[in-house]
């Protein structure tokens, strides 16, 4: 049930990395809106700032490189940016908490399970012990671990890629948040794992009336899990509309081109449509539209001035010179 | 587990009867005892008669034998030079150096890893520089030279300490400075570089965003992880403490088995010489087998079957 | 109560009064007092623990010569003088030595020292398992020992031993008869008995000796109550012990001398004439090999090509230019046989006379523990065209090429390091034996060695004559070129007032007459 109140909402975000070779603007004026209950998607290809944007909303930039240098993170009405480490260590893990991409690694190796998911608990709700120990078994079955309490004093590399990506979502959810992301969470997974794991989390979001950020580059994950998606590229949204709405009528010739890219069943082609060019460099990037030096629409305005955000069709934005 | 021990300890035994071997052989290729050990003017004859009363007459593979068979019953044979069983002289030595070692030790990994896992985490700050700079003293200065310039410093001119010599705490604190801070260098170098393995590491970016306090990160998360090629380290440096420890003990008149073996090689003690070594090798072994059953608690990923 | 107070302040007063002559008294009465520390690279023993018959090196001989007694020593001058023995009578024909004990003497335990004790010491000093070390070789020469009475012990040889005396003197420590059999030799090896001036409280092998002063030693109560002997094997932490006060003296490296001159607490002690350096010609030892060295022009172009003088300046006077094979206590030593000079041009010119213009190369075998000296030398060499390359080998190797004949060109004279012998064993020395591996003496310079070996039952006067053609003859025309005399050097430290060694004694001392400053 997506409801009309924000419980995120991210204004002009600018993250800026200081490198011997210039400065690079990973994320460079990111806004959008997260409603409760809502699945949003974040697409584009590697490197153009995805991950970043989510390690920004809270605040885990690495330094002393990286720098959050502006905007805004609301959420449910509050600044992220303006509160101190120690009160940001309190929202990380409960109020917005992170699924990461590699199984593998993304477990400690040589603590238990059960501990790393009660290690969670006691750092953010005053529980007792044998409470957060039912805790921990009740979120091992709600991610559809078999024999939690065997489980649970298994160490990581006892376990499948699938089940320890379950691990780790049992982690995010087990003190309640109200924001889930999920960086690239199935990519690393089996097909056939990815969509159980996919259709775990959609039921998990829908009885929690969780908010979830998918972050991909999978049309195929949007499409399935997403209620709305925002396409990135070169650090900026170029698009962001309901996700029926995106795939039957892309506006940005990003878009387009991405969609166009997604081979087919029914086509016979001999060779697969890419894109031509390279994606810009971030420490020099071109004045006017980022796309623009790959794009087949590309006119004069577009190399002198970046398209400021239009609403090309109810709730559905793209910021392009063609629109207007 | 058992097994994996049993195995193991097999192994060992083959290894140090090849040890065995190579020693007592390279040590008899060295030269000639028995002329250090007579007087000038000794005559040829009773060089020769010297040199049957100790059993040096006898072909080589006899006098392994002999050495054999009597190191498996526990005897490691009399000492020339000392006119008493090895097995007596090490034991009134080692356990001087195992004290001298024990404290350069205990030394060189509470500063060392205190050192390399603060440099890791300020990496790059005034900290780390210092550290590097500590380190890399520690790791180019000729040990006899640090030795000597503590003696100078802290006994001729402050006379806080005394000079050389065993009784008192005072006693080791300037020997156990000297031979640990080298290893120290060692020490730093490794957990900084695990330490900085380990911090970019994703389960380390994974416990940042569960919400746990930095102190938590790092102590918990990242040392324990870091931990376990610094315990590998440690366990091979303390043998390597144990055995080279010479030049130190030189300076500092330190009773302890590195002058002990050293004293022995340039007498030609052939039993001594042997005892020691094969012991050190010992040792050494244990060490190691040590290391590897510690492992299997530290790191849960390794099973042995 | 006023009374009372009086009398309270004079019994204190009488106290303190009495405490105060007792005190004054004990100094002047030479009651022990004080604690020595002395440093050396072996000042503990190394070896089998005590048994001073089994030593070998006379460095490890530095306990027992406090712990024990000998039938003789020697005084300041290297004269031999009385201690067991108030009187020794040698017969003319060299065959027979008396020694008449002191009734003095007595061991720590009370029970006097006798000549059974001094039969059982020399018997126990020849005994077969010792057939290598130096009492052992006293056996080709003594046939048996006599007590003659309880006082009085005759020594009879099977031929002259010119070098009994002074085995006497520095090697054969009296040890009581009846305790070392009663204990066995592992037992005395736990806890020594001895007469010497100072009883043994402690040691450490290897590291430590603690010995205290006996208070009825016949001879000499010491002045210091506690010695303390410890092994350092590092000069300089010997050094730095001995600028803090933790050592009383120390046997100095002479590489430190300058910095001990500096230093205005410490004084230099030397020890002349230890023992004498010479020039080996190896070569000369294989008739049947030619070699440079057989030409007697080549043999002075060697050295004359070395600078005395600076190699003495180099080590900062531990070793001096001599000229003889005699040393100054030796009867016969004659002043105006200098040291060969220093004459680069004249070495060219005698190189070239005998054949080798162009000088030729050749191997110089130095000891090992003296690089300084060694390159200083091959240095020097190498200018005149005696292109020699310098091996240094370990004491291990260089015993072995002592057995395997492996020396050759010229090597530096290892010793005799007992150079405080007598003038025949020391000419000896040179001449044949272990440490003269080239020796193949000539028969006219054995024949006299020899003479010099009767001499000495003739008397001071035959025997100084003697000496002087052995030494002639060995300058003339014998394998060895004497080079240098060295001297050792020990710092003492501000506490240390006198102290008397012993020329030509490497390592002996006699601290009973050390005295230490009263504070």
């Amino acid at each position: 049930m997506i409801s009309n109140d924000n419980v995120l909402e991210v204004q002009d975000l600018k993250t800026h990395f200081y490198t011997s070779r210039g400065v690079v603007k990973a994320v460079d004026g990111v806004s959008f809106a997260l409603k409760r209950g809502e699945a949003l998607g974040l697409v584009g290809e590697s490197g153009c700032g995805k991950s970043i944007t989510c390690f920004s909303l809270i605040r885990l930039v690495p330094r002393p490189a990286g720098r959050i240098v502006g905007g805004k993170v609301l959420l449910e009405g509050e600044d992220l940016l303006t509160k101190n480490e120690k009160e940001m260590t309190k929202i990380r893990g409960k109020r917005i908490t992170m699924i990461l991409q590699d199984p593998m690694m993304s477990l400690n190796p040589v603590f238990t399970i059960g501990e790393q998911i009660t290690e969670t608990i006691r750092v953010h709700q005053k529980l007792g012990k044998m409470e957060i120990w039912e805790k921990v078994k009740e979120m091992l079955r709600l991610v559809r671990i078999p024999s939690p309490e065997v489980r649970m004093r298994e160490y990581p590399h006892q376990m499948s890629g699938g089940m320890r990506q379950r691990i780790s979502g049992a982690i995010a959810l087990s003190c309640q948040p109200s924001v889930l992301i999920a960086d690239e969470a199935t990519t690393a997974l089996d097909v056939t794992i990815q969509a159980q794991f996919l259709s775990l989390f959609k039921e998990i979001q829908e009885q929690a009336n969780l908010s979830m950020i998918v972050v991909t580059h999978d049309f195929g994950i949007v499409a399935r899990a997403c209620d709305r998606v925002a396409v990135m590229y070169a650090g900026k949204i170029v698009e962001n509309a309901e996700t029926r709405e995106l795939f039957n009528n892309p506006a940005h010739p990003y878009t387009i081109a991405l969609l166009n890219s997604l081979p087919k069943m029914e086509m016979k082609v001999d060779t697969l449509y890419s894109i031509e060019g390279q994606p810009p460099e971030l420490h020099a990037l071109p004045p006017g539209c980022s796309f623009a030096p790959r794009c087949s629409h590309v006119m004069e305005i577009c190399q002198r001035e970046y398209p400021p955000q239009k609403e090309v069709a109810p709730g559905h934005f793209a910021r392009c010179w063609l629109k207007g | 587990m058992a097994n994996y021990i049993l195995k193991r300890l097999w192994q060992a035994l083959i290894c140090l009867i090849g040890i065995s071997v190579i020693i007592f052989f390279l040590s008899h290729l060295s030269g000639d005892p028995v002329l250090l050990m007579a007087s000038p003017e000794a005559t040829q004859e009773d060089i020769e008669e010297l040199r049957r009363t100790l059993g040096l007459d006898k072909p080589l593979y006899v006098q392994y034998w002999v050495f054999i068979s009597g190191v498996v019953q526990g005897d490691f044979g009399q000492s020339i030079k000392w006119s008493k069983p090895c097995i007596d002289v090490w034991l009134s030595r080692f356990p001087n150096t195992l004290l001298l070692g024990s404290a350069a030790m205990a030394f060189s990994l509470i500063v060392g890893i205190l050192t390399g896992v603060l440099s890791a985490v300020k990496v790059g700050g005034w900290f780390d520089k210092f550290g590097k700079i500590f380190a890399l003293m520690g790791q180019s200065l000729p040990v006899f030279w640090v030795g000597l310039m503590l003696i100078l410093i802290f006994s001729v001119n402050l006379g806080w300490l005394p000079t050389s010599g065993h009784g008192s705490w005072k006693h080791l604190i300037m020997p156990a400075f000297t031979l640990g801070w080298y290893f120290t260098a060692a020490t730093t170098r490794l957990s900084r570089s695990a330490m900085l393995d380990v911090l970019d590491s994703e389960y380390i970016k994974m416990a940042r965003v569960k919400g746990l306090p930095e102190y938590l990160v790092i102590m918990k998360h990242a040392f324990r992880n870091a931990l376990i090629p610094i315990i590998t380290l440690a366990a091979l440096n303390l043998i390597m403490l144990l055995n080279g420890t010479v030049i130190t003990e030189v300076v500092f008149n330190w009773e302890g088995i590195g002058r002990l073996v050293v004293d022995a090689i340039f007498a030609r003690d052939y039993p001594l010489v042997q005892c020691c070594v094969l012991i050190a090798s010992m040792l050494f072994i244990a060490t190691n087998l040590f290391v590897d059953i510690l492992y299997a608690y530290i790191d849960p990923r390794i099973h042995y079957h | 109560m006023k009374g009372v107070k009086l009398a309270v302040a004079v019994g204190v007063f009488a106290l303190i009064s009495v405490f105060l002559v007792s005190y004054s008294f004990s100094a002047e009465t030479g009651e022990p007092k004080g604690k020595f520390t002395y440093v050396s690279p072996s000042g503990a023993w190394e070896f089998k623990q005590i048994d001073p018959h089994t030593i070998v090196g006379s460095s490890a001989q530095e306990p027992s010569r406090i712990l024990f007694d000998y039938l003789l020593y020697k005084d300041p001058d290297g004269q031999l003088v009385p201690d067991l023995a108030e009187k020794w009578e040698i017969s003319p024909d060299g065959l027979k030595t008396s020694f008449y004990l002191t009734k003095k003497a007595k061991f720590w335990d009370g029970t006097p020292v006798t000549a059974k004790d001094v039969k059982f010491s020399i018997e126990r000093c020849m005994r077969p398992e010792l057939k290598f070390l130096r009492g052992g070789q006293l056996r080709r020469t003594v046939d048996r020992v006599e007590v003659v009475n309880d006082y009085h012990v005759d020594v009879h040889f099977k031929q002259f031993d010119p070098a009994f005396i002074d085995v006497v003197a520095e090697y054969l420590a009296i040890m009581p008869k009846e305790y070392t059999e009663k204990v066995g030799d592992d037992g005395f090896a736990e806890k020594p008995m001895g007469s010497g001036p100072f009883r043994l409280v402690s040691f450490r092998a290897d590291a430590e000796v603690i010995a205290e002063a006996n208070t009825n030693h016949h001879r000499k109560v010491p002045y210091i109550k506690t010695v303390v002997l410890k092994t350092v094997k590092e000069p300089a932490t010997r050094l730095a012990m001995l600028k803090t006060g933790e050592a009383d003296m120390i046997f100095l490296f002479p590489g430190h001398i300058p910095e001990v001159q500096k230093d205005p607490g410490i004084k230099l002690m030397w020890t002349k004439h230890a023992f004498l350096r010479t020039l080996i010609y190896y070569d000369m030892g294989f008739p049947d090999e030619p070699s440079p060295f057989k030409d007697k022009r080549v043999r002075m172009a060697v050295s004359y090509a070395i600078d005395r003088e600076a190699l003495s300046k180099l080590l900062y006077g531990a070793v001096e230019p001599w000229g003889s094979f005699l040393a100054p206590y030796h009867p016969g030593y004659d002043p105006s046989r200098t040291p060969d000079p220093y004459d680069p041009k004249k070495a060219k010119e005698l190189l070239a006379a005998a054949g080798y213009p162009n000088g030729f190369d050749t191997v110089f075998t130095g000891h090992i523990t003296e690089p300084t000296l060694w390159q200083a030398t091959v240095a020097m060499l190498n200018e005149v065209g005696i292109r020699a390359r310098l091996d240094m080998p370990e004491a291990g190797t260089w015993a072995r090429y002592c057995t395997e004949g492996k020396f050759r060109g010229i090597g530096y004279g290892a010793g005799p390091w007992w150079a405080g012998r007598g003038p025949g064993s020391c000419l000896e020395a040179h001449v044949s034996g272990f440490w003269a591996p080239e020796g193949h003496p000539y028969p006219e310079l054995k024949e006299s060695i020899e003479n010099l070996n009767k001499a000495i039952l003739k008397g001071p006067e035959e025997e100084a004559k003697a000496a002087r053609a052995v030494d002639d003859l060995m300058l003339e025309k014998w394998t060895r070129r004497p080079l240098l005399f060295s001297n050792v050097v020990f710092a003492a430290g501000p506490r240390v007032e006198s102290y008397q060694n012993i020329p030509g004694q490497y390592w002996a001392f006699r601290l009973e007459y050390l005295k230490l400053k009263q504070k």
